[in-house]
């Protein structure tokens, strides 16, 4: 995921001649999941394609999420961490990803098993493909490529006489557009894998660094070169994204029999799992919508920042697929554990050599071939040259996380002109009043809840339960909006 | 489904309302059950589980993630059933033990399938509020909606140069006017999402007629998705000043008096010149003076060597193995005279420098000049004249009349004279 400083023009149209001007109600820049789960809210609300525009990189919603599964190194059947209800498809949740796979595999026993989770049995969750399947569906179900525009947002610039201003580059057009509507919502999404300041100082010395790659980033090629040579390799981190990353190399070191040594950087150890923190959720299911959501909504700021930092640091989920072969690799000595933090990423001849600095306060000098680096993706929403111009144009604020600062209904703060207003949801709000922003349920609660306040202003209908029946019911036979 | 207290409270009541008295009232035909101690019933075991609500919270803040097991919710029936059981007695209105286990299993059991489930269906808000039914939001600091268009302003200072042409007018596709805004709402209320109490009736239809839908369509098994069909958007907004030279439309031509309502795709890479020798495929035909706006179709050769011809006398279709229109060479159209709402049935109305328009897939159109209208029999067909190679482009729009036994079908042929490419004018 290579992303480039974009220049940001602020009055480079030398004559409005350049631009093409669209008129639409509401326009959503990012394009990826947060912004179907809200242009599917919208169409079931009776919003038209004429009045909503998608601002997108991609030709399909799913492609960025597709893109983190690939880069991460999950495959189409490899399973999410996800429940069966949060379907982000279907915005009621009934039926859940669990009846459409139990069908489509001929396996009831699925269905038994979302009844006794998770206290009973290993809690289901839906494969990476069965998501994307069923989101390339519905968007063509609800006329996704009618509402795309494809490019970049270059800016978002304030009307004085209410509303915004959105600028297109576009794909294949020389032209530029600019999107003359009342709402803006903004769900771009992490802006790319997160760089501790370690790791971009490595970078800067050495720009183009086999050996130091970031999960989340291309980086299948040092499998590669462990399964044909052996070798040593660090993992940074204890998320899901590393037990991905060990359940690879240890695949791959029993495939192809090379000697690989694995180490593993854990920031706090664990020792109830072995380093891990075993959830199944990264959030407790209360959180999208319980009694965790309730107080979250309670709090100030401060408050929701450190609640969601409690509730959702970093865990993942016990699986056997990773648990067991870990546990064999643990009593061969071929896997070891440390628990510290990096201070210094140094470049030997062949090899890093990682500075860190052990719980105990000892420094520990390691040496290996690789460094896969998990810690996550950059939450930070000001990263983003869109988001931080905004601030500096003073539509937007941001909080101590560095993630946009909205209200109770999303609307992000300071952004309120007249009729107009910038809604924002998906990772770019963390610290908001959701604490699973971005996981499919927390896009969708933050869809309703957007599109109920366009409501109120006259965009689409409230969902009520009559419309709410009848379009569950055209989404039951697949009938296009 | 993690409920918060208020949620577990309200969707109890609601659900026993909804769900068990309307259960009730059918399984009164049960021999044993009468009507008012099954409701008795219901009214006991729903003052009952308002206390059990409380012990399930209170189980519930033992647990990491406030959630249990749908079958642990399902279970949870038998205490409540065996309390009830004891209350029951206590009130004189016992029925037998089986019909009461009969009566009180199947409520238990459409209640827990209810709540986890159709009850989204209903009410899609309810998983995200804590089950709450009723949900307090607070008002929004938005302004109302403005009058004016915002847009008004940038858009009018834009008015970009596109070409000099009275004919453009005919390329507004007829825009949907901005929608005036309903005065914004945005007090703090509160959003009920089970409506006023009128509404509770249409709300209990509703979950009867979801668990109909649910029935049916689990034996229907699952239904082949439907791709979203392109089908141009018919807005019969018809363009209201378009100064059109054309006398008012014959009855039989109502159907062409609106122009179609079809969008050209405007964010094509449009043709800056006009390139005479690429092949565009043309999109639609417009004649001003026969108020006819119409998509093409394309025709090829039937295997006899003639030009086939559309398959509805409504349709007008492109002969697409001779020039495009726009290409030098003839593009030809053809089209029928006779037949339900025939296209070219007035084809014979135009005159020497009449103006005919095709609006081609890259979204520019060339306007034709015409030059000559001419009606002949069908076995004397200028084909020299009509397929014979120009050195500009040129336009043939052919209306034919079939054979009828003696008659002898005829043709009209319209020539006419490219004389310039249009540029779209721009969507907004």
């Amino acid at each position: 995921m290579t992303t480039t400083q974009n220049h940001l023009p602020t009055e480079n149209h030398e004559s409005p001649a350049d631009l093409e001007f669209q008129q639409v109600p509401i326009v959503s820049i990012g394009g990826g999941l947060g912004s179907f789960a809200l242009a599917d809210r919208l169409r079931i609300g009776g919003v038209g394609t004429d009045d909503i525009r998608v601002v997108s990189l991609h030709r399909q919603p799913d492609q960025a999420f597709a893109d983190a599964c690939r880069d991460s190194g999950m495959g189409p059947r490899d399973r999410l961490r996800s429940e069966s209800s949060a379907r982000i498809d279907n915005l009621w949740g009934f039926p859940g990803y669990a009846a459409r796979e139990a069908r489509e595999t001929n396996s009831p026993g699925l269905m038994l098993r979302s009844l006794v989770e998770p206290v009973l049995g290993r809690p289901y969750a839906p494969t990476v493909g069965l998501v994307q399947h069923a989101v390339k569906e519905e968007s063509a179900r609800i006329g996704w490529n009618k509402m795309t525009v494809r490019g970049m947002a270059l800016r978002v610039q304030r009307q004085p006489d209410g509303g915004y201003v959105v600028i297109v580059r576009r794909r294949g057009n020389r032209r530029d557009l600019a999107l003359v509507c009342d709402y803006v919502h903004l769900a771009i999404g992490p802006f790319g894998p997160k760089l501790t300041p370690e790791a971009v100082g490595f970078r800067l010395e050495h720009p183009y660094p086999q050996r130091l790659v970031h999960a989340y980033e291309q980086h299948s090629e040092v499998y590669d070169e462990l399964a044909e040579h052996g070798g040593s390799v660090l993992v940074r981190g204890s998320g899901i994204a590393s037990s991905r990353v060990l359940q690879r190399l240890i695949e791959d070191r029993e495939r192809s029999g090379k000697d690989v040594h694995i180490w593993q950087l854990f920031r706090s150890y664990d020792d109830d799992g072995c380093g891990f923190t075993h959830h199944p959720y990264d959030f407790p299911k209360a959180a999208v919508g319980g009694q965790v959501r309730d107080t979250m909504r309670r709090l100030d700021e401060k408050g929701r920042i450190e609640l969601s930092e409690k509730l959702g640091a970093t865990s993942t989920p016990y699986r056997a697929e990773w648990a067991e072969p870990l546990r064999r690799a643990r009593a061969e000595g071929w896997y070891d554990a440390l628990a510290g933090e990096v201070q210094q990423f140094v470049a030997l001849n062949d090899q890093v050599r990682a500075r860190i600095r052990l719980a105990d306060k000892d420094t520990y000098q390691l040496d290996v071939d690789y460094v896969i680096d998990a810690t996550g993706m950059d939450q930070r929403a000001d990263n983003h040259p869109l988001i931080s111009d905004m601030v500096q144009q003073g539509i937007a604020e941001v909080n101590d996380l560095g993630c946009l600062r909205v209200g109770d209904d999303f609307v992000v703060a300071g952004s309120e002109n007249h009729s107009g207003a910038i809604f924002a949801s998906g990772m770019n709000v963390r610290g908001g009043p959701l604490g699973p922003v971005d996981s499919f349920l927390g896009l969708q609660s933050a869809a309703l809840s957007i599109a109920d306040v366009l409501a109120d202003h006259g965009l689409g209908d409230r969902l009520t339960p009559a419309r709410s029946v009848r379009q569950w019911w055209k989404w039951m036979g697949r009938k296009s909006l | 489904m993690t409920p918060t207290l208020s949620g577990r409270l309200q969707t109890r009541v609601a659900l026993m309302v909804l769900v068990a008295v309307p259960l009730t009232l059918l399984l009164a035909l049960l021999p044993g059950l009468t009507l008012v101690g099954g409701l008795l019933t219901v009214l006991i075991m729903t003052a009952l589980g308002l206390g059990w609500e409380l012990v399930y919270h209170a189980l519930q803040q033992l647990r990491w993630d406030k959630d249990w097991p749908a079958l642990f919710a399902l279970l949870a029936g038998v205490p409540e059933a065996l309390t009830l059981w004891g209350v029951v007695g206590l009130f004189g209105q016992r029925p037998s033990a089986g019909t009461f286990a009969l009566h009180i299993g199947l409520v238990w059991m459409m209640v827990w399938a209810v709540q986890h489930g159709p009850l989204t269906v209903v009410a899609p808000a309810w998983r995200f509020h804590g089950a709450r039914l009723v949900e307090r939001r607070p008002a929004t600091a938005l302004a109302p909606a403005a009058a004016a268009a915002p847009a008004a302003a940038p858009a009018a200072a834009l008015a970009t140069p596109v070409t000099e042409s009275p004919l453009e007018e005919m390329f507004n596709a007829p825009k949907p006017a901005k929608k005036a805004r309903p005065k914004s709402r945005s007090r703090g209320h509160r959003q009920l999402v089970f409506g006023r109490g009128t509404r509770l009736a249409a709300a209990f239809t509703a979950v009867a007629v979801v668990g109909l839908l649910v029935a049916s369509n689990m034996s229907s098994g699952p239904q082949a998705p439907t791709a979203a069909i392109d089908a141009p958007a018919a807005s019969p907004s018809a363009p209201a000043s378009t100064p059109t030279p054309s006398p008012a439309p014959s009855p039989a031509h109502q159907e062409h008096s609106k122009p179609v309502g079809w969008q050209v795709p405007s964010d094509h890479k449009a043709y800056k010149t006009w390139n005479k020798n690429a092949s565009v495929v043309p999109y639609a035909l417009t004649v001003p003076r026969l108020g006819l706006q119409k998509t093409l179709g394309a025709v090829g050769l039937s295997d006899s060597g003639t030009l086939q011809t559309p398959k509805k006398a409504g349709e007008a279709s492109w002969y697409q193995q001779a020039a495009a229109p726009g290409q030098v060479g003839p593009g030809v159209i053809v089209g029928a005279m006779q037949g339900h709402h025939a296209i070219f049935a007035h084809l014979g109305e135009l005159v020497k420098g009449d103006t005919a328009l095709v609006t081609r897939m890259d979204s520019t159109t060339i306007q034709f000049r015409v030059d000559k209208v001419q009606t002949v029999s069908v076995d004397r067909f200028p084909s020299q004249a009509v397929y014979g190679m120009t050195d500009d482009p040129q336009l043939r729009l052919i209306g034919f009349t079939p054979s009828k036994g003696r008659t002898k079908g005829k043709n009209v042929i319209v020539y006419g004279t490219a004389v310039q490419l249009l540029q779209p004018k721009q969507q907004s």
